[in-house]
């Protein structure tokens, strides 16, 4: 393995530009320049103007066209226009004069860069900016003019809340940035902008809060953003994959949320959000396994409904962790286990099934992935022919046929509900594959089985960390007042602590008192 | 130190040779299971007529009524219990499980030669839970009771099994004996086991064939009181008032019903909510004596006629009634022990013998 490794190594990237090459002083060098770099691109726009007045000065603006705004390249034309009025001036100027005369005209309150650097202007090129530079003059400038079509802000997809901000995510990363600016107006709140994949050049923000994010989470979380070499990055969970802690670990160690208010809140907790552009999920870190458990309409829930709620979900993340293991340990190597009404009522429903209970879990299992699989995939048009064939063919046809039994059914179902009560998809995927192996150990070896394989996932999850924090962090390596957020949510006025472990911040996030005095509770009408 | 590497192939090893050894040996899918619901132990020529009855699942629980009986009997004989009960697999399609026992019915006549052979095997197979009760069949066999074919439950296993769980709480005469407290009975001095009795009532059709369900009135099984036993030997039966006082005296009685007929007309019937008993130990003139104090708290039922409970002279008098009548149940059950029988079922030997050790 670590023989190939190197050989790949070895290999030199295709997309690494060359040493820094200057422009040349003469227009029509450059323009071809650009053009051979481009490979003549149908989309690369040149437009070269002799000025009407000084008929020594030339100019010339270069932007590619699907990724400029028009409005502003219109206005920019326009502006331009008023510039080359200026008769007086324009009768013997330089080219540097030319240059400077073209700049303070349209830098305005525009993103402008200048510089001499030939790749530096490729790159900006590409990212949309258009490009101006006079004949004779070593030096460029480029305005932003970058906009793409994309999707405007809507309601989320994947974390449906029924209370609390509907805003989602949205691909284009600016807007991503605004929306958390906009939630967190503070002047700590920092922003850190990369660029990340050798071709794609992606765009990466990593925000978090100055003086509550400890400096070593995130530098240790920016020399790892610093440290990737890839080709392209389309999504975040290319940047979790690579930069978590345990690789090989099935469990998701960044959390990825479509929702600006949980991302702000995480930021207000002293965690980092890793902003990806071309993707409506951004990361955030350290990520513990409670987070994946919460969801960030906990917090918009009074705290009894809401510490209910997240019982249930615990109850509901040990059901579809364990229900068909316990039930296949049961039916084959427990039986004394099973109270006896409930065993002759199974006994009665495995009268003549030909399977054995671990096949007939696994296969009614098997079904229901598959049905989900398909679910996800299948255009929505013909949606709902999945739950025909799934509830009737498969489930009561299946029955009455006599291949499985009822339980197994009621098994399999309960165990599907359970798991899409876990609020995180990444979490609700992993633990799929554990309750198989679960399963595939109960068929095997019975409860101690199952036991063992607990026993293991445990030590896992103790072992595993999240940006060098434990990840059973309130609940593993207890802390002070840890666990008023993890299975219950203490009232916002009592949980007064940021998370110890994450946060570098010791003072008190809420003051605790109630303005409503005792004396006045007593009164027969306050107000 | 083991490099990584090492441990990692000698983990492997571990789960890759757990595998092949522990393999599936304990498993047993529950439709190759033939569950026993209960044993009927009888005598026949010096030897043991084992009889199991085997639930049918498929009769049981399936929502249209069943054209199939609910139980099938295997009867078989043998010298040996164990032998007997591993002979019926010749007769039975699949392995019979025992985890789910809830009755061993035995016959009077192995009950008068001692159970101690019987509890032993009971022990110690690995198979057997110690939640089951034991009875036994009083003026029949063991086989004829678990044949018979009971209303609401079907299986006459499961019948007795709930019947004699709430005989126990809610009308006192018959005592819910598990195994355990049978063998610690057994093996200590100054106490002797006691078991419910069953019979087999109203039967007019000795039909053991489902059909019989569809008339109203079929063969029932009843608990009818203990008997008291003399180590691990039958001795007599104890009517339903002594079996009462029995349960009084050992403090088992959860809530009964009881009446007093005061005069022709009035009759106040009271239900017992709560009894407690203390038994304690004195030596009189150099005899020992037990003193038993038994509390008890009434509901006033149902009242006919028009004797006022309400005064609270009428109430006081009630009380002493009632007492007496309690007391009454009580001495005649240990009369009948001590003088017919000879026998100490109470453990009074066994609190003297804590009070006084050196007698």
């Amino acid at each position: 393995m670590k023989a190939f490794g190197n050989l790949f190594k070895k290999k030199t990237h295709i997309s690494n530009i060359s040493e820094s090459e200057n422009l040349s002083r003469n227009i029509n060098k450059n323009i071809e320049k650009i053009k051979n770099e481009l490979g003549n691109s149908s989309d690369l726009s040149i437009n070269l103007c002799k000025d009407n007045i000084n008929e020594n000065l030339c100019y010339v603006s270069i932007y590619i066209e699907n990724i400029v705004d028009k409005d502003t390249i219109n206005s920019l034309s326009s502006e331009i226009t008023n510039v080359l009025k200026a008769k007086d001036k324009l009768k013997d100027c330089t080219p540097e004069g030319y240059f400077n005369l073209f700049k303070n005209a349209l830098f305005g309150f525009r993103k402008s860069e200048e510089g001499t650097d030939f790749n530096v202007l490729i790159s900006n090129l590409l990212s949309g900016k258009t490009l101006f530079f006079i004949d004779g003059y070593n030096k460029f400038f480029s305005i932003d003019t970058f906009s793409v079509e994309g999707r405007a802000v809507s309601e989320p997809t994947s974390q449906n809340v029924i209370r609390g901000p509907k805003e989602c995510f949205v691909e284009n990363i600016n807007v991503n940035v605004s929306l958390l600016r906009n939630r967190i107006k503070n002047k700590s709140l920092r922003v850190e902008e990369l660029s990340k994949g050798n071709i794609t050049k992606t765009k990466i923000v990593i925000m978090y809060f100055d003086k509550i994010a400890k400096k070593a989470i995130v530098d240790e979380l920016r020399r790892r953003l610093n440290s990737i070499n890839i080709d392209g990055i389309f999504d975040s969970s290319y940047i979790e994959e690579l930069i978590k802690d345990d690789r090989y670990s099935i469990f998701p160690q960044f959390l990825s949320s479509e929702k600006p208010d949980s991302v702000a809140a995480a930021i207000l907790e002293g965690r980092v959000a890793i902003l990806v552009n071309g993707t409506a999920y951004v990361l955030t870190a350290p990520a513990l396994f409670t987070d994946f458990l919460q969801s960030s309409e906990d917090y918009y829930y009074p705290y009894l409904v809401a510490s209910a709620i997240r019982i249930i979900r615990y109850i509901a993340f040990f059901l579809t962790l364990i229900v068909p293991a316990g039930y296949i340990a049961l039916a084959t190597f427990h039986q004394e286990m099973i109270p006896t009404q409930l065993l002759i009522s199974i006994a009665a429903q495995r009268e003549g099934v030909p399977f054995p209970a671990f096949v007939e879990a696994l296969f009614m299992e098997g079904t229901f992935e598959i049905l989900r699989e398909a679910g996800v995939r299948m255009p929505k048009v013909i949606g709902p022919a999945i739950s025909i064939v799934g509830a009737l063919v498969l489930g009561q046809a299946a029955v009455d046929a006599g291949i499985i039994s009822a339980v197994i059914v009621i098994i399999v179902s309960i165990t599907a509900i359970s798991s899409f009560a876990i609020p995180n998809y990444t979490m609700s995927n992993c633990i799929r594959l554990m309750r198989l192996a679960l399963m595939i150990l109960s068929a095997i070896f019975g409860l101690y089985g199952v036991f063992m394989g607990l026993i293991v996932l445990i030590l896992h999850l103790c072992k595993l960390k999240s940006v060098g924090v434990p990840y059973m962090a309130p609940i593993a390596t207890a802390t002070k007042n840890g666990f008023k957020d993890t299975i219950l949510r203490y009232p916002i006025w009592d949980n007064k602590y940021r998370p110890i472990g994450i946060s570098n911040d010791k003072s008190p996030r809420v003051e605790e008192n109630n303005p409503v005095t005792t004396e006045q509770k007593e009164e027969p009408e306050f107000r | 130190m083991i490099n990584m590497k090492c441990k990692k192939i000698l983990l492997t090893f571990i789960i890759s040779t757990n595998l092949i050894l522990n393999g599936c040996l304990g498993s047993k899918e529950i439709n190759t299971l033939a569950l026993s619901i209960s044993i009927g132990i009888d005598k026949v020529d010096d030897e043991y007529s084992v009889t199991y009855q085997i639930l049918n699942p498929k009769a049981i629980a399936s929502k249209k009524s069943s054209i199939e009986s609910p139980v099938f009997l295997y009867t078989e004989r043998g010298k040996d219990l164990f032998e007997v009960i591993r002979r019926i697999t010749t007769i039975s399609p699949r392995k019979i499980y025992n985890s789910h026992l809830r009755m061993v019915v035995l016959n009077e006549e192995i009950a008068k030669e001692g159970i101690e052979g019987l509890l032993d095997f009971f022990l110690r197979d690995h198979e057997f839970r110690t939640d089951f009760y034991f009875v036994v069949a009083k003026g029949t066999t063991a086989n004829e009771v678990l044949k018979s074919i009971t209303p609401l439950e079907y299986v006459s296993g499961m019948e007795m099994y709930n019947s004699i769980k709430a005989a126990e709480k809610a009308w006192a005469p018959t005592k819910t004996v598990k195994i355990i407290e049978l063998a610690s009975k057994l093996v200590s001095e100054g106490v002797n086991p006691v078991l419910s009795a069953v019979e087999i009532v109203e039967q007019e059709d000795k039909s053991d064939s489902i059909d019989i369900l569809k008339r109203s009135v079929v063969s029932k099984l009843k608990l009818t009181g203990l008997c008291a036993f003399k180590k691990d030997k039958f001795l007599g039966y104890l009517t339903e008032d002594e079996s009462k006082g029995f349960n009084y005296i050992t403090g088992n009685v959860k809530n009964t019903v009881g009446y007093l007929q005061l005069d022709e007309k009035n009759r106040v019937t009271f239900e017992v909510i709560e009894a407690k008993s203390k038994t304690k130990a004195y030596m009189i003139n150099g005899k020992p004596a037990v003193n038993v104090v038994i509390d008890l708290t009434l509901n006033i039922a149902a009242e006919v006629g028009k004797y006022d409970v309400s005064i609270e002279k009428n109430a006081e008098k009630l009380n002493s009634l009632v007492e007496e009548k309690i007391k009454k149940h009580c001495e005649a059950s240990i009369k009948r022990t001590q003088e017919d029988l000879q026998t100490d079922i109470f453990g009074f030997g066994e609190v003297i013998h804590r009070a006084h050790p050196k007698l």
